[in-house]
């Protein structure tokens, strides 16, 4: 079945039709990328308006309610446009049929059908955040916590129908990976073979599917709640506003695990290449995500440590949410010890990924004082856990992402970026990001309440430093994105495979062609063989 | 807040910062020991040439043993010492003067036990252990004295707690942690922990009589008779021009669209603010004036408890 | 035009590989569906605990021989459309399609007894908002009803797919993995049946 233009590379073809209508998942892939980089950049903006009004005590640029507003889209837009598709739709889609040796996902209109719904809730969403005729902009912020967002006058219930919408792409996404991985791999890919990057869309992808329709049903019950006055969730109803938060948090937190693990595994993938050596305990880190997945769907409750919920609750969850911090722990030492005896090429995508490390050092540490319970009791909803969220996310996922684009670059474009441009990027945001976040830490543990618009002057300083951090770190983006931008246009044609990986997708011609193999592949040996004879 | 530990403001605080020194401590450690090694290899084992010998290991049973084990023990012991002291954080002395903390958008209520009400500060005795009985009038708030290491979610469906014994004189932040609308950010106070004297002081103030705290039954009455709404109804039963608030909560009445209606606190509120909209069948429209704008949601209540305290 | 590899143009498939990939897929699916109903269940069982005396009230205004008929129907549905599998496994083209015309009727039929339960409640001013115990019964009862509307719509499209005599022991996938659906659509109902009337 090869015909013409079934042996030209996937970024061949011009044209809507071939993009829009495209079930290729390389296509697909780069779709996603471009739309959820473009809503990073919306919700970027939103966080730059939030760190300019906290500048200094008292109003600057915006009053109060459009502070509200302010941070509720940029946490909404972050959260359910960008992070949450963000590493599996993206790399995820582009990689992991090549990986397993597979021409395309499972089901490929099914893919193509789940972009489509993301585009729609996307639509839907940005509509109601910025009001709907008669609506005010949504002030709820993204956890919209009954019974506020009952009450609230903003445009609640499109938001929550634009979410539920999101839902439904994500799980269709989650679920054609379940079955690609099952179904799709080469003769000879078997399950400890597995790229370490699949392993992890795996456990994210289980996450998607079993926890996005808890939040389905919930957003449905307060659509229902503020439309009929069902009161599930209002306490004169006889409802429980805690209730909310226990559904909510119940999909809310595994899918803090949907945004991490596939950044674990980029990590994974990056490490064995740029020091030539084989991945440190392949098993343990492949077994690890399974069991963050599994773990993280009994962690919810920490969200509700002085929520009202009963004290025997409070610390069985305590318990529970270190049983978390094992798997994490396993991980990081796995890919410390990779590094050893290696042979280790800093170039950025490994740049990228050491600093994953180190941040996700602070990330996971920082988490310590917030399961213990008589700490968090102090720390809780106070700006230590903004600067804890934003490690994880920002210094975890983001950077993650990071360090994925730059290493798949070639692949996925054919072309190289500046490596000199790329470093500078590099150092800017770790620094500005570090300047932003780190001020936050102490000025929670000061009692720095999370989403206040003004502050009292024993903040004022740590604010400021943080706001200046904030500035550096939203320059580095643009660096970063304009290097990349300018690489896909102006870049110098890349090699096949620049950085001397084993893995399958590097076997294949960069750009990769339409059909990724002319032939599936056979494959015999897992791909971390390095500094061995052994190839694939 | 001078100091960021150990400001000795209450001993369970000090015991809290223990916890939070022990943590940071703990995490100081992990950290430099991870990111030292990962620093050392990064630079030892740069890439000189490109054919470099590098190791072929892929893993060790022993080590994954080891850094599984160790971290779960270490884990276990810190779930266990913030537990312990977490425990006493909600744990209460019976002895504890209880006040009746109610959140509101945007700020906070205090009901002493005598009926005296405080608006956004709150006055503690030094010494003396207090326990905060809290709800919400409307969303979620959160109360937080981070000089006292204390946090509480306040929610409208049910009574939330929290205790504290102030060892220090001195005033103290409140904030509400809990995102509740547009002037979240402005819903503050102050705790005010006085020393024996100024406490003695504060308690006796009568600065006059229209000030003295009273019960709200005992309000409502004061109101009651302030509005004059005795001339038109009786509290023993006898007719007049109203109809009678003798037994009237819970009463049926028919009214006179020929609606029959069960009195309650809402209906109450209604004929207080708006008196026509409802009325009892047999009873002449227009001649109660409208209340609406004129009595506080406090007045009101504090006279729905009178009316439901005549039998 | 658009080339291959488009919605409209996609590239071949190994039918034998398309038909466990579909079948795999829809297990996940019904994962999907009995999580998003569990939800329902949770609030059921929290709210019956805060307040077991509006459960039982509640539970006596509901018609019990409605709903104990509407599972018998559900129960046949259920009945014909495996029957329905099995006639497309042995290629009998006739029996295919009387058996999931069949399933078609019931199903209506649910929808219909549905209706005499609903309609005079809704008359009688007994609405989702009229106490906790009717929010689960509408929330729950309505949302299943909006599944086996989808189910039904599924049901029908195979309906038209056997009669252009599409299924036959080779190809079957279609009916099979709509079966799977059918049966989650009547399990979930019998859990909701004593669930709301009975207990």
């Amino acid at each position: 079945m090869s015909t013409h233009s079934e042996n030209t590379h996937y970024l061949e073809a011009k044209g809507f039709n071939n993009w829009f209508f495209s079930v290729d998942h390389k296509r697909i892939g780069i779709m996603y990328l471009v739309a959820i980089l473009f809503f990073f950049i919306l919700a970027g903006i939103a966080a730059m308006v939030v760190r300019a009004e906290l500048l200094y005590p008292g109003q600057q640029i915006i009053d109060r309610h459009g502070y509200n507003v302010a941070f509720t889209l940029h946490g909404a837009m972050m959260v359910f446009l960008f992070i949450v598709p963000g590493i599996p739709a993206t790399l995820g889609n582009f990689c992991l049929p090549i990986m397993i040796g597979a021409k395309d996902v499972a089901f490929p209109r099914l893919n193509l059908l789940s972009f489509w719904i993301y585009l729609l809730g996307a639509a839907i969403i940005v509509f109601s955040l910025i009001g709907p005729p008669g609506e005010s902009w949504l002030d709820t912020g993204w956890t919209l916590y009954t019974p506020y967002s009952v009450e609230s006058s903003s445009g609640v219930i499109p938001v929550t129908l634009g979410v539920f919408v999101l839902g439904f792409s994500s799980i269709l996404t989650g679920l054609n990976f379940v079955v690609t991985i099952h179904k799709m791999r080469a003769p000879g890919m078997t399950w400890h073979r597995l790229p370490l990057f699949v392993w992890a869309l795996y456990s994210a992808s289980l996450i998607q599917i079993l926890a996005t329709p808890v939040v389905g049903i919930t957003l449905l019950l307060l659509v229902m709640e503020r439309t009929f006055q069902i009161g599930f969730f209002t306490a004169s109803l006889g409802g429980d506003p805690i209730l909310f938060e226990n559904f909510f948090w119940f999909y809310s937190h595994p899918v803090v695990y949907i945004m991490i693990l596939p950044a674990m595994g980029v990590v994974a993938e990056i490490l064995p290449v740029f020091s030539k050596k084989p991945i440190f305990g392949y098993r343990a880190i492949a077994y690890s995500s399974l069991a963050i997945a599994l773990v993280s769907f009994f962690v919810w409750g920490h969200h509700l440590f002085v929520s009202g919920m009963s004290d025997w609750s409070r610390w069985v969850f305590s318990l529970l949410t270190f049983a978390v911090a094992i798997p994490t722990a396993i991980k990081v030492f796995n890919w410390i010890s990779t590094l050893y005896k290696g042979s280790i090429q800093l170039d950025s995508p490994m740049l990228y990924a050491c600093a994953f490390i180190f941040l996700f050092t602070i990330a996971g540490l920082t988490g310590l004082p917030l399961a213990t319970l008589a700490t968090d009791v102090h720390l809780h909803d106070t700006y230590f856990v903004v600067a804890h969220f934003h490690y994880t996310m920002q210094g975890g996922t983001v950077i993650g992402l990071l360090a994925g684009i730059h290493f798949w670059f070639p692949k996925i474009f054919g072309k190289m970026y500046s490596e000199k441009r790329a470093r500078i990027g590099f150092w800017m945001l770790f620094i500005g990001f570090n300047a932003t976040f780190m001020p936050q830490f102490v000025l929670g543990y000061m009692g720095m309440p999370r989403r206040y618009f003004d502050y009292l002057d024993q903040f004022a300083t740590l604010h400021f430093m943080s706001s200046i951090g904030a500035f550096i770190n939203g320059i580095a983006y643009l660096y970063i994105f304009g290097n990349l931008i300018h690489a896909v246009v102006k870049g110098r044609a890349a090699e096949k495979n620049p950085f001397g990986s084993l893995s399958l997708e590097w076997t294949v011609p960069s750009p990769p062609p339409l059909t990724n193999f002319d032939e599936i592949p056979i494959v015999t040996d897992w791909t971390y063989g390095y500094g061995t004879e052994q190839t694939v | 807040m001078d100091k960021l530990f150990w400001n000795g403001l209450t001993d369970l605080g000090a015991r809290v910062d223990n916890v939070q020194i022990f943590i940071i401590a703990l995490m100081g450690v992990c950290f430099i020991a991870c990111n030292a090694v990962l620093i050392y290899f990064m630079l030892k084992y740069r890439r000189k040439t490109d054919n470099d010998v590098t190791s072929t290991v892929s893993g060790n049973q022993l080590l994954e043993i080891v850094w599984t084990v160790i971290p779960a023990v270490i884990m276990l012991f810190v779930f266990w010492y913030g537990v312990t002291v977490w425990g006493d954080l909600r744990t209460p002395p019976e002895n504890a003067m209880t006040i009746n903390v109610t959140g509101v958008q945007w700020a906070w209520r205090f009901e002493y036990p005598d009926g005296r009400i405080e608006a956004e500060d709150l006055y503690v005795p030094k010494g003396e252990a207090i326990r905060l009985n809290m709800i919400s009038s409307d969303v979620l708030h959160s109360f937080f004295i981070p000089a006292f290491r204390v946090k509480e979610d306040v929610v409208p469906s049910q009574y939330t707690q929290l205790w504290f014994q102030a060892e220090k004189e001195g005033s103290f932040d409140i904030f509400c942690t809990e995102y509740c609308g547009d002037n979240h950010s402005f819903m503050l106070g102050k705790v005010h922990v006085l020393g024996p004297e100024a406490w003695d002081r504060w308690v006796r103030r009568v600065p006059d009589p229209n000030s003295i705290p009273l019960t709200p039954v005992q309000r409502g009455e004061k109101l009651f008779s302030k509005w004059g709404c005795a001339g038109c109804h009786s509290i023993d039963g006898s007719p007049n021009i109203g109809p009678t608030f003798k037994s009237l909560m819970g009463r049926a009445e028919s009214m006179s669209d020929g609606q029959n209606i069960i009195v309650d606190e809402n209906y109450i509120m209604e004929s207080i603010n708006q008196p026509d909209r409802q009325i009892v069948a047999g009873y002449p429209k227009g001649q109660m004036p409208a209340f609406e704008g004129q009595l506080s949601q406090q007045d009101i209540t504090d006279i729905i408890d009178y009316i439901k305290s005549v039998e | 035009m658009s080339e291959p590899g488009t919605f409209f143009h996609l590239h071949e498939e190994d039918p034998v590989e398309a038909y466990e990939n579909f079948k795999l897929g829809m297990w996940i699916f019904l994962a999907t569906e009995v999580l998003l109903f569990g939800g329902l269940f949770a609030a059921y069982f929290i709210f019956k605990f805060i307040w077991p005396d509006i459960f039982e009230a509640g539970s006596s205004h509901l018609n019990r021989f409605l709903g104990g008929l509407n599972t018998l129907v559900l129960i046949f549905s259920s009945y014909f459309m495996a029957m329905s599998v099995d006639a497309a496994q042995r290629s009998q083209q006739k029996k295919l399609i009387r058996n999931l015309a069949l399933t078609l009727f019931f199903a209506s039929g649910f929808i219909i007894i549905k209706g005499f339960e609903w309609i005079p409640k809704l008359n009688h001013g007994i609405t989702p908002g009229s106490d906790v115990f009717f929010s689960v019964y509408y929330m729950t009862t309505g949302l299943h009803l909006l599944h086996v509307v989808i189910g039904m719509s599924f049901i029908g499209l195979l309906l038209k797919r056997a009669i252009g005599g599409r299924y036959h022991s080779e190809n079957f996938g279609g009916v099979e993995v709509g079966g799977l659906y059918w049966h989650l659509v009547d399990v979930i109902w019998i859990f909701l049946f004593p669930l709301l009337y009975l207990i």
